[in-house]
């Protein structure tokens, strides 16, 4: 019955097979009210969006589609590795899970180095709402309905950037657990951990596809 | 004497604040709530002070409107939603279908540190200087307006709201993996069936709420949100939002409550539940009918009146898995052996009290009705009559029926039976009157009122003394007996169900080998023969 | 003995009013009906069915799922026939009356100020005449109130930034009881007042006495001249922008292709955002009033705009005359 030669089974579990389904069954479940989560937002959005279209596609000019489109792109690299993260670790292999790892955590951290640079040129450009916000124009009620533009792109991208950055000290803490254990190939835990991270990793991707055209690509209706 | 799980791992701080086993994470959720109970039950009872004369004369306008503000969310957040789930489901819900533990004990763990630090949060906030919102944080009070500690409590709503969803998922991962060999879907005690609806609305709903007290709270911080309509947001999409998470989360605090109800009367009536899988279903249905009925706390809010018709109807068709059930629950008593123990007492008043706040929840989904009774006291007396008429009254019940199998310990018959009559009593003269209070049109949340409501208000603050007396009987009696209660038996009441086939209380890790289930629930019947059986052969 | 009276029956001050009652004595009946039905149910068993009683416990030979199909669409009937009739009277009495007076109702943190057409304003007191009907049109100048009428059976939140109306016919001349009910701050509970419904003659006797203040309309039309709405809202005007004769209640066509009533809120939010829905064939070009003008004030504009009749029906706004109220405009805005 028990597949594996290493077997850490928690003692109120009877079979691996039920743990590794059970582990999966709760991702699913957790990442179903993270959709809950974000899915309040864009509907919030999608309302606004469609009440104040003409403002809304004019603060999203605001954006820098390049960078926007290159955080895509390494977003979506970085989902490629943890996916061979996962094959990997489903082999038991743990030093090429962990090489795989560590491509994932330097593309997350990029991309939250290139978040910031963004959120660096909205500051100086005074997109951050408030006060000081500013962006040109005659009519109050147009600015007024930018800014509510971005506040959902501060809130939504802010929110996101949150969960890159729970999920990338998730994994450098299963990168530096990989390295301290000798022991190969990988436990059977290590591995559900592994395809956990991939879930959620997969998922906070799917957000960000998600993003894009909301927030950056709105304003190339104009082009 | 066999080891039990109180005494197996000792009494030292670590064995209880680190422990990952089901039954006593359930003992610390039940000493949290009861005082989070006792915080909220002493500011409803200076709220019904107060309003026992017209004039605002025992405490400011402000400090009342932190009273109601504090009374709703600690009772709503950190009592009745995790009552019957956090306490009861925790302890049984492995009993239930022959498991050691949930599929994730230190989630489990984990999810009553978070709610308490969720709760010490508020209860800071309160202690800092209130908050006077309301429970529902309408905008643009809430985010502009109000000059209270608007953050600090939306933020331990926010923490404890994780505890929710922990709880959600780790019962749903349970029912769905951990069940005993031969224990189908249909062989789950409908307590079960309670538990995994309950779980589905915690795990939906819970992540909007979290979502939309975020966004009320960077509001508040940065003075500029998308519910402002000074930059043309709308104050009525957090009404929607919030609904959209409070309205299930309403069944949230019943359903569990119908799952004790089932479990207590079949074992009192020593019959076979009747309509097993309408009830089962009818839970189900209700989480998720639930789930489209938000609309009809905003019938006045300017919404659309077509937006106001189809609520009206789906609020209207909710009521009919109510209704399935309690007809149920009075068939299975129709031909059985009714012995009216103290659980059995809180479980008939819980029939009672749900049907009268069912019904009276068609008066408000009644839109012509609703208009005129919306925001007076008639929603406060009906939402009390489900949820301290319907949720507490099934879990006094559940408590007490449990108790033995919990502590090991018989707790006082005829002193329950008492207080089991004296809340009901107590119950129904505090909020009757309210329904009264509402059609004449006293608005709720009022401070001071004008005279003519007087008689009727004196008459409830009246009832919430006698309701009061009536709660601080189990809270003497039943600790008492913890430690000088006779030893009860494995099962006292004759019951079926695998958590009456195992000592009580039960060891750390429940049965001794896994249980094989070849039966459906509630087969008293069977039960019943197969005592009388033994009884002549033994004489 | 008073508060006897007031406890037992609430009065009813409206046609709708008693609509509502009975509906709502109906629901009743049938809740009372269930209740004892019920009550009698379980008192029955519980008494013959008590444990070790001698009553006959062999099992009936019943279909249970004919019964539980029984009472799934019986009550299910019955919910319907209910929803149906309280929908039936919840759109009836949305609908206003064609040819009902207006009041304006302006809420605030924690007082009620009611308008009159003819210039007269209060606080915290709503004066109507008997057997008219009447129409309140109402906004919040800060967080959501709630008008709550217990003896029209009618409630209305008040929303800021938005124009909501309320409708009733008043039958019965008396001193009754108002309520804000939505929960609003510190002084909820004292943001109260009292609706005063009068005789005909009476009420045009109280409208007309001890009022100083020119109509609503006329207030309306000199703050239109003062702010130099006159400059560009006028035929000869050089810049393009749209009339307003005869505008109230008409069907914009809007630049996004979409339609909009003009109703209060759009008045509004024309005054106030302009740019939120732009008349299609208009460049944005009108400038906010939002720091220039209170609620009161957009208030008074409202009524006036509403006022500028379009006598000959038209809907081409643009061939219309100067309007009287634009005369004294000053053209620079």
């Amino acid at each position: 019955m028990n597949r594996d030669h290493i077997s850490d089974l928690p003692d109120h579990l009877s079979d691996s097979n039920q743990r590794a389904e059970m582990a999966t069954l709760g991702m699913w479940i957790f990442l179903t009210t993270e959709v809950l989560f974000f899915g309040a937002l864009f509907l919030a959005f999608t309302i606004y969006r469609h009440k104040y279209s003409a403002d809304f596609v004019a603060a999203s000019d605001h954006l820098n589609v390049w960078l926007g489109g290159l955080n895509t792109f390494i977003l979506l690299t970085s989902s490629f590795f943890v996916a061979l993260a996962v094959a990997a670790a489903h082999a038991g292999n743990r030093k090429r899970t962990n090489w795989h790892l560590c491509a994932t955590v330097i593309l997350a951290v990029i991309f939250l180095g290139i978040k910031a640079i963004e959120y660096h040129q909205d500051f100086t450009e005074k997109l951050i709402p408030g006060r000081h916000f500013n962006v040109s124009g005659t009519d109050s009620s147009a600015i007024a309905h930018q800014q509510l533009f971005f506040c959902f792109y501060f809130i939504m991208t802010g929110i996101h950037a949150f969960h890159m950055i729970a999920g990338t000290g998730v994994m450098a803490w299963m990168i530096m657990k990989n390295l301290r254990t000798k022991e190969d190939p990988m436990t059977q835990t290590d591995r559900i951990r592994v395809e956990s991270i991939g879930l959620y990793w997969h998922f906070v991707d799917i957000v960000w596809v998600f993003l894009l055209p909301l927030l950056y690509l709105t304003g190339l209706e104009r082009l | 004497m066999n080891e039990s799980y109180l005494t197996e791992s000792g009494m030292g701080f670590r064995s209880w604040f680190l422990t990952r086993d089901h039954k006593r994470i359930a003992i610390l959720y039940l000493i949290s709530i009861t005082i989070f109970f006792l915080i909220g039950g002493v500011a409803a009872g200076l709220m019904r002070s107060e309003l026992a004369t017209p004039k605002g004369d025992l405490v400011t306008s402000d400090t009342y409107n932190r009273l109601f503000t504090l009374h709703g969310v600690v009772m709503v957040w950190f009592f009745l939603i995790p009552s019957i789930p956090n306490v009861l489901g925790n302890f049984l819900l492995p009993l239930m279908i022959g498991a050691k533990d949930l599929a994730f004990p230190r989630l489990n763990l984990a999810s009553w540190y978070v709610f308490m630090f969720g709760g010490i949060l508020t209860l800071w906030s309160i202690v800092i200087g209130g908050v006077d919102t309301g429970w529902t944080f309408y905008t643009p009070y809430s985010s502009t307006y109000a000059n209270s500690h608007v953050i600090l409590m939306a933020t331990g709503v926010f923490i404890s709201g994780f505890s929710s969803i922990f709880t959600g998922l780790n019962f749903i991962a349970t029912i769905h993996k951990m069940r005993a060999p031969g224990q189908t879907w249909f062989r789950l005690p409908l307590f079960v069936w309670s538990l995994y609806s309950t779980s589905i609305i915690l795990v939906l709903a819970t992540p909007v709420l979290a979502v939309t007290l975020v966004l009320v709270a960077l509001e508040r911080l940065g003075g500029v949100g998308i519910f402002d309509p000074a930059i043309g947001g709308d104050p009525l999409l957090f009404q929607h939002l919030f609904w959209f998470y409070s309205h299930p989360a309403v069944y949230i605090m019943i359903l569990p409550g119908f799952g004790v109800v089932s479990e207590i009367i079949p074992c009192f009536s020593r019959k076979r539940i009747f309509g097993y899988r309408f009830i089962a279903f009818a839970s189900v249905s209700i989480a998720v009918l639930g789930f489209l009925v938000w609309g009809h706390h905003m019938f006045v809010s300017s919404q659309s009146v077509f937006a106001g018709i189809v609520f009206s109807f789906l609020s209207f068709m909710v009521a009919i898995p109510s209704a399935i059930k309690v007809f149920n629950w009075t068939t299975t008593l129709y031909k059985g052996q009714i012995t009216l123990s103290t659980p059995m007492i809180y479980a008939l008043g819980f029939i009672g009290l749900f049907t009268i706040g069912g019904l009276t929840g068609l008066f408000l989904a009644t839109l012509a009705v609703d208009v005129h009774v919306h925001d007076t006291y008639f929603v406060v007396a009906h939402f009390h009559y489900i949820m301290v008429g319907g949720m507490v009254m099934a879990y006094l019940g559940g408590i007490h029926y449990w108790w033995p199998k919990i502590t090991g310990r018989m707790y006082p018959e005829k002193l329950g039976q008492l207080s089991a009559l004296i809340i009901f009593v107590g119950f129904n003269l505090t909020f009757f009157p309210q329904f009264l209070l509402g059609y004449l049109g006293m608005p709720r949340r009022y401070h001071a009122y004008p005279e003519q409501f007087q008689m009727l208000n004196i008459l409830s603050t009246a009832g919430a003394t006698i309701l009061a007396v009536g709660y601080l009987f189990p809270l003497y009696y039943l600790p008492r007996s913890f430690f000088r209660g006779p030893k009860a038996p494995q099962n006292p009441w004759r019951a079926t169900g695998l958590e009456w086939t195992i000592a009580s209380p039960p060891s750390s890790h429940n049965f001794e080998v896994v249980p094989t289930v070849d039966d459906e629930p509630y087969n008293y019947l069977k039960m019943d023969a197969v005592a009388s059986s033994e009884t002549e052969v033994t004489p | 003995m008073r508060f006897l009276t007031a406890s037992i029956l609430p009065v009813e001050a409206s046609e709708h009013a008693t609509r509502v009652d009975y509906l709502f004595y109906s629901l009743l009946a049938v809740s009372i009906g269930i209740v004892i039905l019920l009550t009698f149910l379980i008192t029955y068993c519980i008494i013959r069915y008590r444990a070790g009683s001698s009553a006959d416990r062999t099992p009936l030979k019943i279909d249970s799922r004919k019964l539980e199909i029984t009472w799934t669409i019986l009550p299910g009937l019955i919910f319907i026939g209910i929803f149906a009739w309280g929908a039936k009277l919840y759109i009836e009495g949305d609908q206003s009356a064609p040819r009902s007076d207006t009041v304006y109702i302006l809420a605030r943190q924690w007082m009620w100020e009611t308008r009159y057409p003819d210039g007269r304003r209060e606080h915290n007191r709503l004066h109507l005449p008997i057997g008219r009907p009447i129409q309140l049109l109402m906004t919040s100048e800060d967080v959501i109130h709630s008008l709550y009428l217990p003896s029209m059976r009618m409630k209305q939140d008040v929303l800021p930034g938005k124009y909501v109306s309320l409708s009733f016919t008043p039958d019965k001349v008396g001193t009754f009881p108002f309520y804000c009910a939505e929960y609003c701050g510190t002084k909820h509970s004292a943001m109260i007042g009292e609706v005063i419904v009068m005789a005909p003659q009476d009420y045009q006797k109280w409208l007309t006495e001890g009022n100083q203040n020119q109509s609503l309309a006329k207030q309306g039309g000199k703050l239109f001249a003062e702010m130099g709405c006159a400059g560009c809202h006028f035929p000869g005007s050089s810049v393009h922008a749209p009339l307003l004769e005869g505008i109230y209640g008409k069907n914009i066509p809007l630049d996004s292709g979409e339609f909009v009533t003009a109703d209060e809120t759009y008045i509004r939010d024309s005054i106030l955002l302009p740019l939120k829905q732009i008349a299609a064939g208009y460049e944005p070009l009108m400038p906010t009033y939002e720091s220039q003008l209170n609620e009161s004030q957009v208030m008074a504009l409202i009524e006036y705009i509403k006022s500028m009749k379009n006598d000959a029906g038209s809907s081409h706004l643009e061939l219309r005359p100067n309007p009287p109220g634009t005369k004294s405009a000053n053209p620079d805005p």
